[in-house]
């Protein structure tokens, strides 16, 4: 017998920390801390972006950054080139999920180690093409500079977080979410119980670079200038990844307390030892994988349940 | 019961080469709805190649698959699964990180009996653990468990499809002799739900127990066939299992 | 048609060290089964060795080889007890995939310390030779590449004679083939495997040594080399010492005369476009059997 009750207190939080992140504009008018939130969630977003394919589906993608960098270019594009917002960044999400089928396909079939170094060379192609044909940086026009209000890009931020955690949480108790899980564990065995294993690798893909798009998006419209190749660097593949591990790969909150623990121990930090806050990420990275595979979200459940067996969720469990 | 009825499976002229070597070669028979076929031969007689083939695992080089009427044979396994092919694997593959009724759960939602909701997949899953003695380890993981218990586990995923066929390969090995004859008391059960059951097993107990026909294979070539007792009197069989032929 | 040339020479003999570069990671792959990609930062590390033994105490790096070859090699062999052996026993997408995680925080903290350690500044070794050419059909021959190109394919003669010839060497091929097999006649197959690490990382420090007369060394250079070093391992197949080493010099080639048709900022791109197609028409490489 499940404890009653369980489930509506997790509803309960989840909504009364959306609630709160809705708020906190309204709340407060430090910058600092709203910007930081902004990064937070932002964060959140491309985390679990990753972890969509990478945690429920267990396919290591290091080119996330081609999503990313499409849909922030085609976003930022047409957003100075005069398009509402809102449809410029439908656009570049609808223009990474395109993106994410027709690479998918075919990087999806790769056998061992060359799906991940497949996706890295097509983000690097992408990287270096966009820097040759687009060398010059792309700065928001005086008008719009003038105009500039954090809070839009934050609310925006905040329906990013809150639709991937929601597509997660799906993930984690729907049909396909099921299926996905098995796929992850052993394609043969999936096949035989009858789970296209090329269909849900592709429909994971689709979801995950459509989602990474949407937050490149996001972040085009909230800098004020950077170089188009800046997109599609590795950084936006390997920060997501080193956030969903630390946070705990394949579970539904790990990417948002990886993405609060990478983005407070940063600004730490930065301010104690300058940049090497790279080599402790490096280093706890090393540690969540060769020996806490569960991650922050893992060490919290033990912590909170001492000796209880944990509840059955799928994709909870770190591909060990 | 042979001949009554249209067979459910029929294999025809079945070949399946690895390189140079013909792991399956001409091989034609053929499965009664609701028969049991004990499917015997020496190691690397190509047994599990020949599960492999019939439930799409593997794409043969020639020869054809009917199941139900319908032919398979470019099917992708998935496809197969859905309308009624399930089968276990000699060695065993259960979804090691989920728990075992995670992995019940998901054949529940898929295979032939796909569309129901996922409540009654839930109450589906929790009765075949129990049907296989396993409702005691429903939340543990399935890496967790022993051998048997993952044997068992597997079993009730393949059943949870819904097959019409269900194809187990050396579903007894390494079991003790109590647990073997609980094993022949399920599949027993399972027959007489109607499931057709194709079987590789050395035990010679279980075959005799279980299989009203056997298919016997020799370097991928059926070398004999008939009832069991027929077949266990065959002199080519016993040199066949000798290794003097 | 002159320039043409030139570029298909110096193609080559930047090819000889994308090849040497790879053989340490392809030995790896192949006798483990594993994909360390932190094999740029290694790389790197042995560029830093032998120009800081040049800058510190005027070293050649034509003799910096040896001891960078040394240090490269105790690193691996650390690295490989204590984080990779855990792998050892892994099934075979499991230990890819984890090696693959395990390489990459690797190449983040390696990377990291390097620019603590020496910033991101960029160092090249500037050499008494360094401006010599010889004349080849109308183009030049840099001496210091001709002389990385022929290190490069002695280093890699020495490995495959070892491979071939040596008993420990016969070891790790039989081990690359079956570890079960190797270990119930006799080989040792854990020591095989850290041996082999060690190795693959030693071939990483000539490497670097190699480049570190032609070319920047940085913290950065790693991703790219560790890049360069895959799609020849894909190119070349997996357990061929000379395939490999000729698809480096494809790929150097590949490169240099696509940057010349097509801008030289596409070099890169071409060298990974080729790669992928490689990968979706002959996944098994363009030099494997089978
Ligand atoms: N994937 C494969 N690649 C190459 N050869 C294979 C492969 N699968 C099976 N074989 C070979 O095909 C032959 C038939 O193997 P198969 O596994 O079908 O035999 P089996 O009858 O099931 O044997 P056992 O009783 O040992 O399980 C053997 O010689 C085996 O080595
Ligand atoms: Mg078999």
């Amino acid at each position: 017998m499940t404890v009653r009750g369980a489930v509506p207190l997790g509803a309960l939080s989840a909504a009364c920390g959306v609630a709160a992140a809705v708020l906190l504009p309204v709340l407060t008018t430090n910058q600092a801390l709203l910007s930081w939130a902004f990064l937070v969630l932002l964060y959140t977003a491309l985390a679990q972006s990753w972890n969509l394919l990478g945690g429920f589906g267990g396919q290591v993608n290091l080119g996330h950054a081609a999503f990313f960098g499409l849909g922030a270019l085609a976003t930022r594009m047409l957003w100075l080139g005069g398009a509402p917002v809102i449809l410029a960044l439908a656009a570049g999400t609808g223009a990474a999920t395109a993106a994410g089928i027709v690479i998918g396909a075919p990087s999806l079939r790769l056998r061992g180690p060359y799906f991940a170094i497949g996706t890295l060379a097509i983000a690097e192609i992408l990287r270096i093409t966009t820097g040759n044909v687009l060398p010059d940086v792309s700065s928001l026009p005086a008008g719009d500079l003038a105009r500039y209000a954090l809070a839009p890009r934050y609310y925006l931020a905040v329906f990013a977080a809150v639709t991937i955690t929601s597509a997660a949480w799906w993930l984690a108790r729907s049909r396909f979410g099921h299926g996905l899980a098995a796929v992850r564990e052993d394609e043969a065995a999936a096949e035989a119980i009858g789970v296209g294993a090329f269909r849900h690798k592709l429909g994971a893909f689709a979801l995950s670079s459509g989602f990474a798009g949407m937050t490149g998006g996001i972040f085009a419209y909230y800098h004020v200038s950077f170089y188009p190749a800046f997109v599609f660097s590795p950084v936006w593949t390997f920060d997501p990844l080193v956030i969903v591990y630390l946070g705990g790969v394949g579970t539904v909150w790990g990417p948002l307390a990886g993405a609060a623990f990478f983005v407070v121990l940063q600004e730490v930090l930065s301010l104690q030892v300058g940049e090497p806050h790279l080599l402790v990420f490096g280093l706890l990275f090393l540690v969540v994988v060769i020996a806490a595979p569960g991650g922050l979200v893992e060490a919290l459940r033990a912590l909170c349940r001492p000796g209880a067996r944990r509840p059955a969720e799928v994709g909870s469990p770190p591909p060990a | 019961m042979p001949g009554s009825a249209a067979p459910l499976l029929q294999v025809a002229a079945l070949s399946k080469a690895f390189g140079g070597l013909l792991a399956v070669d001409d091989l034609s028979f053929t499965i009664d709805p609701g028969e049991v076929l004990g499917l015997l031969g020496p190691n690397g007689s190509g047994k599990t190649t020949t599960f492999g083939l019939v439930a799409g695992a593997l794409r043969p080089d020639r020869g054809d698959i009917l199941f139900a009427g319908r032919p398979v044979t470019r099917w992708p396994a998935s496809r197969r699964a859905a309308v009624g092919i399930a089968r276990t694997f000699q060695l065993i593959r259960v979804f090691l990180s989920l728990t075992a009724l995670e992995n019940v759960l998901v054949a529940c939602l898929y295979g032939r009996g796909r569309a129901r909701s996922p409540a009654r997949a839930r109450a589906d899953a929790c009765a075949l653990l129990e049907q296989v003695g396993m409702a005691h380890k429903r939340d543990a993981r399935a890496r967790d468990l022993t051998l048997g218990e993952r044997r068992r586990l597997e079993i009730a995923r393949a059943l949870a499809t819904r097959p019409r066929l269900l194809l187990l390969d050396e579903p007894v090995a390494g079991l003790t002799a109590t647990e073997v004859d609980a094993a022949v008391a399920l599949f027993r059960g399972i027959r007489a739900e109607g499931v057709a059951i194709a079987l590789v097993e050395h035990n010679v107990r279980a075959v005799r127990a279980l299989c009203d026909r056997v298919v016997v294979l020799h370097a991928g070539r059926k070398i004999a066939q008939g009832t069991p007792e027929d077949v266990f009197a065959h002199a080519a069989v016993v040199a066949a299992y000798l290794g003097r032929r | 048609m002159t320039v043409l040339w030139q570029n298909v020479v110096f193609g080559a003999l930047i090819g000889g060290l994308y090849g040497l570069a790879a053989v340490g990671l392809s030995l790896v792959f192949g006798v483990l089964n594993m994909l360390n990609v932190a094999h740029g930062e290694l790389l790197m590390l042995g560029g830093y060795a032998a120009f800081w033994l040049f800058t510190l105490f005027g070293v050649d790096p034509f003799v910096s080889i040896l001891p960078s070859a040394a240090a490269l090699f105790v690193v691996g062999l650390v690295l490989y007890r204590v984080l990779f052996e855990r792998l050892a026993s892994a099934p075979g997408e499991t230990k890819l995939k984890n090696s693959i995680l395990i390489g990459f925080g690797v190449s983040l903290v390696l990377q990291t310390l390097a620019l603590i350690a020496w910033t991101a500044d960029e160092r090249a070794v500037t050499t008494a030779a360094a401006g010599a050419v010889l004349p080849l059909g109308g183009a030049v021959v840099p001496v210091v590449r001709l002389g990385a190109l022929i290190v490069a394919f002695l280093a890699l003669g020495g490995l495959h004679l070892f491979l071939r010839r040596a008993r420990f060497g016969r070891a790790i091929r039989a081990t690359a083939d079956d570890p079960g097999a190797a270990s119930l006649v006799g080989i040792p197959v854990g020591t095989v495997f850290a041996v082999a690490f060690g190795l693959g990382s030693a071939l990483a420090g000539v490497a670097g040594a190699l480049v570190s007369t032609t070319d920047a060394v940085s913290p950065a250079i790693g991703l790219s080399w560790t890049l360069k070093a895959l799609i020849v391992v894909v190119l070349g197949g997996v357990g061929h010492v000379f395939g490999t080493f000729v698809a480096g010099v494809l790929l150097g080639v590949a490169e240099s005369v696509s940057g010349f048709f097509l801008g030289n900022a596409y070099r890169e791109v071409m060298g990974l476009v080729l790669f992928l197609v490689v990968l979706s028409v002959r996944p098994q490489g363009l030099f494997a059997r089978e």
